[in-house]
């Protein structure tokens, strides 16, 4: 029972902000943070203290009947299994301390009141999102994350790019969207229950091995909208024009976090299908190739770290694809970390770079004397994102190389491979590059802090969650290894392959590392390093290999073609059945106003039609 | 009279009533068709001999054949040449009718047929002009006298509604 | 022995009926119709002679019905050829069909 209050509370603490705030005044500036921090930190307690009360416990399922039709059942409640508990919990705790942070990032904002109510409404429709027990449920939260997102990265709607950035990014999501309702509907007419428990003991017994296959590949296809794979990724970079924390939230435990999520969440369903799994894995697999391209030579800070979410989400569902949902789930996890981190520093940087995305303006600027602790940091998520021991990225790629190697899939271990050298390498430039410690404007001022004139909450604000973050990034894995090492797979009897896996995974690092370093890390440094050696990718990473025209193009047909097929319908259908409905009236009123056209032969007719038509009735009785 | 005889001759009754019939519907001039009519009635009337009520063939004669057809030929020619001159027949409005009134036709004859008549009191009995007379002033004298009103009101009316409206003057 | 049966002569009237109906539906001209409906009244007449011979013990009483029924043929044509007339007064017509002034 207490564990329900628990999940209660972690569940419906942000909404209670998200109304709360709704209601607050307008003219109260800081009411709207403090009641955001306050009731999300009370659910990121609350989520922290029901991990370590149920974590390797049984599941809690927690339900009640909602809709009925025919056979077929919708309930709503709470299913919290270990996946859903750690998902929980990450979540609550990433949000609340980007939350935090907001508070520092969003000070000279005139809005703060809709910025606090839709960031709390986006943390609760995720967090209802993770511990659904009903796809139906997920899918209508699913829709809310993406109504939420679409608020937030439009947040400052008065600049068009912003706009123009959430309308796509509400667009391309909505596309992979339809998938999923496909596949919900497809599962709710043959299954008739959507309980996941159910979906994932009995669902793929229920289905063909065809329907399975279709309903995996129209739920990937929602998948790939949330995650941002391969095709439909190109939302992802363009929502940098929100918010940093947005970004941050987006790309951490929101949002992108809830495709993989739900692929995680129905694995045992999916893995039935040995067609679905190849598919998931070759998407993955591309997505993930295709964004470090992307990213290798990138300028804007924000961008680089958005294809590089792309990549690693890629990365994850390659893993999924290939059989490991914990390595999938565990890089989901650590990624979240350090990757909200990487966001937040990056607003830090570039506020402090006078709001500049260019990782070159904060290569001019004397960052070692003013901001140390913030590129420590930045260099801990970078090289934690590289996967470098002994970071908690470090160990998630490990889980999954592991598992790739034990199971012998080597084409897929060498995509993982090189996915892994060109992250290193892309990570670790704009990680140089940003602490080049120019010799920009108040260099060699040393009480010229970036902060000066801010108050000590705000300090804090800024300091804390990146600090926590780090924290956790370097040693949170650690800490929590023998106690998560059951549910993530873990090995620790390592033999020979383990250690040759180390040994070649940490090789490729390094040399994605070093390469970078002989690039950038020296005095003089090049702009773009060895891709604009190779003719031709650097055109087309800076066309970002055509996938924007190619969208543009179908969205130009589908888009143009499905009005005109609407302006054809309207015409020739909506409209002509109206007036062909009017005509009929007028034409068989005068069908029957024939019959009263005065003439005293013809209602004698009709009088006479009736009675012989009694008289034959009655002879034939 | 032989019953062959007796037969021949009510056949030929009956096709000069029905001949006169089809003339009097199926001609185009509406004087032809009055002459029909006048020879259907007096097939009718011989057929009323058959029915043994040579009164009522009397009356037939006289007051159909002698009077009723003689005022609507009289109607024909009062009336100017032109409103009788033959219109086109349209031939939907002929199948139409043809079509019904066969319909009616068949209904009909099979009804006759088929009905089992029950045929009682058949042939004699008292056909006298006396004895119709007798009861018509006797039993039957109010229908009787209410026949003569109605005679006379629609005499009357014809009177009123054939007469020439003179202007400025209410007719009732 | 056709002449000693009821069904001849009701067949007869039948024929006679229809063809009075026939040229009613079809005819244009009003006098014609009312030569039609002269024809369906002499069927009725046949009818009741006919029932009168074959199945009525008293032989006087379908003779007053067509007595009767010959006086309303005699009162209908009087009022119906002065109507005929009065409507060429009105209508310059006495084409049924161009008598449409009733429809609704």
């Amino acid at each position: 029972m207490m564990d329900l209050n628990l999940l209660h509370i972690s569940v419906w603490a942000n909404f209670a902000a998200f109304f709360l705030i709704t209601f607050l005044p307008k003219n109260r500036v800081k009411l709207p943070p403090a009641v955001a921090l306050l009731f999300s930190g009370a659910g990121a307690a609350a989520s922290a203290v029901l991990l370590v009360r149920r974590f390797g416990g049984e599941m809690l399922e927690w339900k009640f009947p909602w809709l009925t039709w025919n056979s077929a059942q919708v309930n709503l409640g709470y299913y919290l299994d270990d996946l859903s508990l750690v998902m929980l919990t990450s979540v609550c705790l990433i949000s609340f301390l980007i939350q935090l942070y907001s508070v520092w990032y969003m000070n000279e904002d005139a809005d703060k009141k809709r910025f606090f109510a839709t960031i709390t409404f986006f943390t609760w429709a995720m967090i209802s999102f993770v511990v659904s027990v009903n796809l139906f449920a997920s899918y209508l939260f699913w829709e809310l994350i993406g109504l939420a997102s679409y608020l937030l990265i439009g947040f400052w709607h008065e600049r068009p790019a912003p706009r123009r950035a959430a309308i796509k990014a509400f667009v391309m999501t909505r596309f992979g969207d339809l998938g999923f309702l496909a596949a919900v509907i497809l599962l709710i007419s043959h299954v008739h229950n959507l309980d996941i428990p159910f979906l994932n003991s009995q669902a793929a017994a229920l289905l063909g091995p065809g329907e399975l296959l279709l309903v995996i590949v129209l739920l990937f296809f929602g998948v790939m909208g949330k995650s941002a794979q391969f095709p439909l990724h190109t939302w992802l970079p363009d929502a940098m024009e929100g918010p940093t924390p947005v970004s941050a939230l987006i790309h951490s435990a929101t949002m992108v976090a809830a495709g993989v999520y739900l692929l995680v969440r129905l694995f045992p369903m999916i893995e039935v299908s040995q067609g679905g799994m190849h598919y998931i894995l070759f998407i993955g697999a591309f997505t993930s190739v295709l964004a470090a391209c992307l990213a290798l030579t990138e300028c804007d800070m924000k961008r680089i770290l958005a294809y590089s979410t792309v990549s690693q989400l890629g990365f994850m569902v390659m893993a999924v694809g290939s059989g490991t949902w914990h390595g999938g789930m565990f890089h989901l996890i650590t990624h979240a970390f350090f990757k909200s981190m990487l966001f937040l520093l990056s607003g830090y940087f570039i506020f402090v770079a006078h709001h500049s995305n260019s990782i070159f303006d904060m290569a001019a600027l004397p960052l070692k004397e003013k901001s140390k602790w913030m590129l420590v940091l930045l260099w801990i998520g970078a090289l934690a994102l590289s996967g470098l021991f002994p970071f908690s990225g470090f160990m998630s790629k490990e889980s999954i190389f592991g598992y790739l190697l034990e199971t012998r899939q080597y084409p897929v271990y060498g995509i993982a491979l090189f996915i892994s050298f060109l992250t290193a390498y892309y990570t670790t430039r704009m990680a140089f590059i940003v602490s080049k410690n120019g010799s920009g404007p108040g260099a060699g001022d040393k009480r010229d802090s970036p902060l000066r004139g801010q108050s000590l909450e705000l300090r804090v604000a800024l300091n804390l969650p990146v600090t926590v973050l780090g924290i956790l990034t370097v040693a949170g894995v650690w800490v929590f290894l023998p106690w998560h090492k059951e549910f993530f797979h873990i090995h620790t009897d390592w033999h020979a392959r383990e250690w040759m896996n180390l040994g070649v995974t940490s090789a490729l690092v390094l040399a994605g590392i070093g390469t970078s370093f002989f690039y950038f890390g020296r005095k003089s440094f090049s702009e773009k390093g060895w891709p604009a050696l190779i003719p031709g990718l650097d055109f087309l990473i800076s066309k970002k290999f055509f996938m924007d025209d190619f969208w543009n193009a179908v969205m130009e047909k589908i888009v143009k073609g499905f009005s005109r097929l609407s302006v054809w319908s309207d015409a020739h259908i909506i409209n002509a059945a109206v007036n062909h409905v009017g005509l009929a009236c007028v034409r068989s009123g005068r069908a029957v106003a024939e019959l009263q056209a005065g003439e005293v032969q013809r209602y004698i007719l009709v009088a006479l039609l009736v009675i012989v038509s009694i008289i034959f009735y009655l002879l034939t009785r | 009279m032989q019953p062959f005889i007796a037969d021949f001759i009510f056949f030929v009754f009956a096709a000069i009533t029905v001949l006169g019939a089809f003339m009097a519907v199926g001609l185009k001039n509406i004087f032809h068709n009055a002459l029909a009519l006048a020879l259907t009635l007096l097939g009718t009337a011989g057929i009323f001999v058959f029915l043994s009520s040579e009164f009522l063939a009397l009356m037939q004669v006289l007051i159909y054949a002698g009077a009723i057809s003689i005022a609507i030929i009289f109607a024909i020619m009062l009336s100017p040449p032109l409103a009788h001159k033959p219109v086109k027949r349209s031939m939907g409005k002929i199948l139409i009718s043809l079509v019904t009134s066969a319909l009616i036709l068949c209904a009909l004859s099979y009804t006759f047929i088929k009905a089992p008549w029950p045929v009682s009191a058949a042939g004699e009995g008292d056909y006298s002009v006396a004895h119709l007379g007798q009861v018509l002033v006797e039993r039957y004298a109010f229908a009787f006298e209410l026949i003569s009103v109605v005679l006379l009101v629609a005499i009357l009316g014809a009177i009123v509604i054939a007469r020439e409206e003179k202007k400025n003057e209410v007719v009732c | 022995m056709l002449i000693n049966q009821l069904v001849p002569y009701l067949l007869l009237s039948a024929l006679l009926f229809s063809t009075g109906l026939f040229g009613f539906l079809m005819r244009r001209s009003l006098i014609a119709m009312l030569i039609a409906v002269e024809l369906i009244l002499n069927a009725a007449n046949i009818n009741f002679l006919a029932f009168n011979r074959f199945m009525n013990a008293d032989k006087s009483l379908g003779q007053i019905y067509s007595i009767f029924v010959i006086g309303l043929a005699a009162a209908e044509i009087a009022i119906g050829l002065s109507l005929v007339i009065a409507v060429y007064r009105k209508f310059r017509s006495i084409n049924v069909e161009k008598l449409t002034e009733l429809k609704g």
